[in-house]
């Protein structure tokens, strides 16, 4: 029987029908036979609604043979910063800078425990064809000295597969920035994450989708909890890729804390769909999810927020909230935060907001001799200030703050 | 400086003013007194240009030039103000941010250069000492968390700041006790001079004891139904509106 779904699905596998898979690991051959049975995600699919991805079968991808050749420099946030430099899913050695302290900390080599590629055919995809990918490993009582930057740079028409695993042990402290930057439209990029911290440990997590042409990225990361950890995860989209971000992670632990912000604002026919899922499986921890997003000419966002309330998880202090602004008629956004409590001890709340910038603020503005552009420019760089005003790295915050207001220097196009 | 001849303006197919008539010259101050609901407000929303109100007839000459023609930023850069009945707050935009982009628009309008940091930040120290207003109030967002007085206040400092050739005060006083009243009182008698005209706008004559006024407009239903020097104020508290009512029917 061949169905739309199958020749999909068929036309994205095609790609990789000559990959003789080299480390014939039971994880890669447990995600191939896997994989026969997972469709390509479909509009009929609950959670995939609104995103979707049918459209990368139209593209031909190839798989990058060897590493290209090309200046990362400009896609460093801070040339003081670790950085480990993936080119169409390998990774260049000659462009990434890594001190000899941190060679005990940074492997290539993934050693895969865990089974959770199950979540959907692009994890499984990527289980089984991932290319390359870090394994970083912070020891127990160990503060990284500075933060790391991943950078995935997609060119051409090259699929990228890149699988990372990052643990942070017990009282190890760590901050790792993870960048993606495109240079071609046909390019796609899948990065799937597996994130474990343990007992008081501490990560700070900041992605940064930066894509300069209208490339693909599928983006999956969870992380699960130990006891007293604090996990923040920040998620910028401000490139020009269609997105979908899927964010699980399961607080394993009491008296956690995990941070989720976000703010997108994709623009011309851009998409970005932003999936999270968070777990409270133990009493006594706190969840707090804020993401905004900007929306301008026929752009489509997606947000869908799910808290998790399990039994257990008495005293649990969750937040969440996301709201949109609509800076044009044809702009259209998808919000579902959504709550399900199984304890009865809890604190939780959410909400939704979508809606025009406010033309009284506008007024007040352009009657002390604003422009509306300027004036429509501070009102958004206020919108988003609310994301970024929490964000403690100086050089995050400023690049995002000014992108945003290089985006709206002269106002905004509908 | 301003005149305004047979303004009338609806909002939403309903007349509000019906051709009213003003002339204010350089340095001089009006006061526009009147019964709630006769159109104080929207005189001064239709002069700053504010959205949603359809002129049918009449004109505005401001400093020789059309104002009805001009956007609500270019109206404010030939030099009118208004200090809003109900400022709004606007969280997230500073105080300060908002000024100095606000004045060096003014300024970019002018052909002048942006104004230095070192002198923006004497002014803004000049400024809010003119209406005692906490310099910490200024580094916070527009208006966000002010109590009433400090909104109006602000509204003031705002005015000084951008220093405009005609303001227009939309009931400042009220909502103020005594002490607040006699700040921006202070504040507004500083400000004036043969170079800025002021329209205040008021329900009482309170104001009118701190800021005494050249003229006395009474403005009810959509005109202005009689006009005279300071004194007028004065039989306006002791009357009330009612005799006004009475005659211009
Ligand atoms: N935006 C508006 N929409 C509808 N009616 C309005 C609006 N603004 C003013 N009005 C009406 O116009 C009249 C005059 O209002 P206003 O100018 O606020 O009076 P004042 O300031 O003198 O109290 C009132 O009847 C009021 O209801
Ligand atoms: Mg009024």
């Amino acid at each position: 029987m061949t169905t739309v779904a199958t020749t999909v699905k068929d036309k994205i596998l095609s790609v990789f029908k000559n990959v003789s898979v080299v480390n014939n690991t039971t994880y890669r051959k447990e995600a191939l036979e896997y994989l026969q049975s997972l469709e390509v995600p479909h509009s009929r699919m609950e959670n995939w609604k609104y995103t979707r991805p049918a459209f990368l079968a139209k593209n031909h991808y190839e798989l990058a043979s060897e590493i290209q050749n090309i200046d990362i420099s400009l896609y460093l946030l801070d040339a003081t910063y670790y950085h480990l430099v993936f080119i169409n899913g390998l990774y260049s050695e000659k462009e990434s800078a890594l001190p000899a302290v941190a060679k005990d900390i940074v492997s290539l080599e993934l050693k895969n425990t865990d089974t959770s590629f199950n979540k959907n055919f692009f994890t499984t995809l990527n289980a089984a064809y991932y290319t390359a990918g870090l394994n970083i490993h912070i020891p127990a009582g160990i503060k990284l000295d500075k933060p790391l930057q991943i950078i995935h740079l997609s060119t051409h028409n090259y699929i990228a597969n890149v699988h990372h695993l990052i643990k942070v042990e017990k009282n190890a402290e760590a901050e790792i920035l993870i960048t993606s930057h495109s240079l071609s439209e046909k390019a796609f990029l899948n990065i799937f994450t597996e994130i474990e911290c343990k007992e008081n440990a501490t990560l700070t997590a900041h992605l940064l989708q930066l894509e300069e042409s209208e490339s693909s990225q599928y983006n999956y990361i969870n992380c699960r909890q130990g006891q007293n950890s604090v996990f923040t995860i920040n998620t910028f989209s401000l490139g020009k890729a269609w997105i979908r971000n899927d964010l699980d992670i399961a607080i394993n632990g009491s008296h956690c804390e995990a941070n989720l912000y976000g703010a997108y604002l994709p623009q011309n026919n851009q998409h970005i769909d932003n999936h999270t899922l968070v777990k409270h499986l133990k009493p006594h921890s706190v969840s707090n999810e804020l993401y905004k997003g900007v929306l301008t000419h026929r752009s489509t966002g997606v947000f869908n927020g799910k808290v998790l309330v399990e039994k257990d998880a008495q005293k649990t202090n969750a937040y969440q909230s996301n709201s949109n602004i609509l800076l044009s008629n044809d702009a259209t956004i998808y919000s579902k935060p959504e709550l399900e409590i199984y304890a009865d001890d809890v604190k939780c709340s959410h909400g939704s907001t979508t809606g025009q910038i406010d033309e009284e603020a506008l007024f007040y503005l352009q009657s002390r001799g604003i422009s509306k552009d300027s004036a429509m420019r501070l009102l958004v760089q206020a919108f988003v200030a609310d994301v970024t005003k929490s964000l403690s790295n100086q050089t995050v915050k400023t690049y995002v703050e000014e992108y945003v207001a290089d985006r709206f220097k002269s106002g905004y196009a509908q | 400086m301003l005149e305004i001849k047979n303004l009338k303006a609806s909002v939403e197919e309903k007349e509000i003013l019906k051709g009213i008539n003003l002339k204010i010259n350089a340095g001089e101050v009006h006061a526009i007194m009147g019964p709630n609901g006769s159109g104080k407000s929207t005189l001064s929303s239709v002069l700053a240009g504010r959205d949603g109100y359809e002129v049918t007839e009449g004109k505005v000459d401001f400093l020789q030039k059309n104002l009805l023609e001009l956007s609500p930023e270019d109206r404010a850069r030939e030099g009118l103000f208004l200090a809003f009945q109900y400022p709004i707050e606007i969280p997230g935009v500073s105080n300060i941010n908002f000024l100095k982009t606000a004045l060096n628009e003014i300024r970019a309008y002018k052909g002048l250069e942006p104004i230095s940091a070192k002198d923006f930040l004497a002014l803004v120290k000049e400024k809010s000492q003119l209406v005692e207003l906490d310099s910490k109030l200024a580094n916070r967002s527009v208006n966000e968390g002010f109590s009433g007085g400090e909104k109006k206040r602000n509204e003031i400092f705002q005015l000084a700041m951008l220093n405009p050739k005609l303001a227009i005060l939309d009931e400042t006083d009220s909502g103020l006790d005594i002490d607040a009243l006699r700040i921006v009182a202070n504040g507004v008698n500083k400000l004036r001079s043969k170079d800025c005209s002021f329209i205040i706008i008021t329900h009482y004559q309170r104001l009118l004891d701190y800021i005494v006024p050249d003229f006395v407009h009474v403005l009810y239903n959509g005109k202005i139904v009689k006009s005279g020097t300071k004194e007028l104020a004065l039989e306006l508290e002791e009357k009330g509106y009612d005799w006004i009512k009475a005659e211009a029917v």
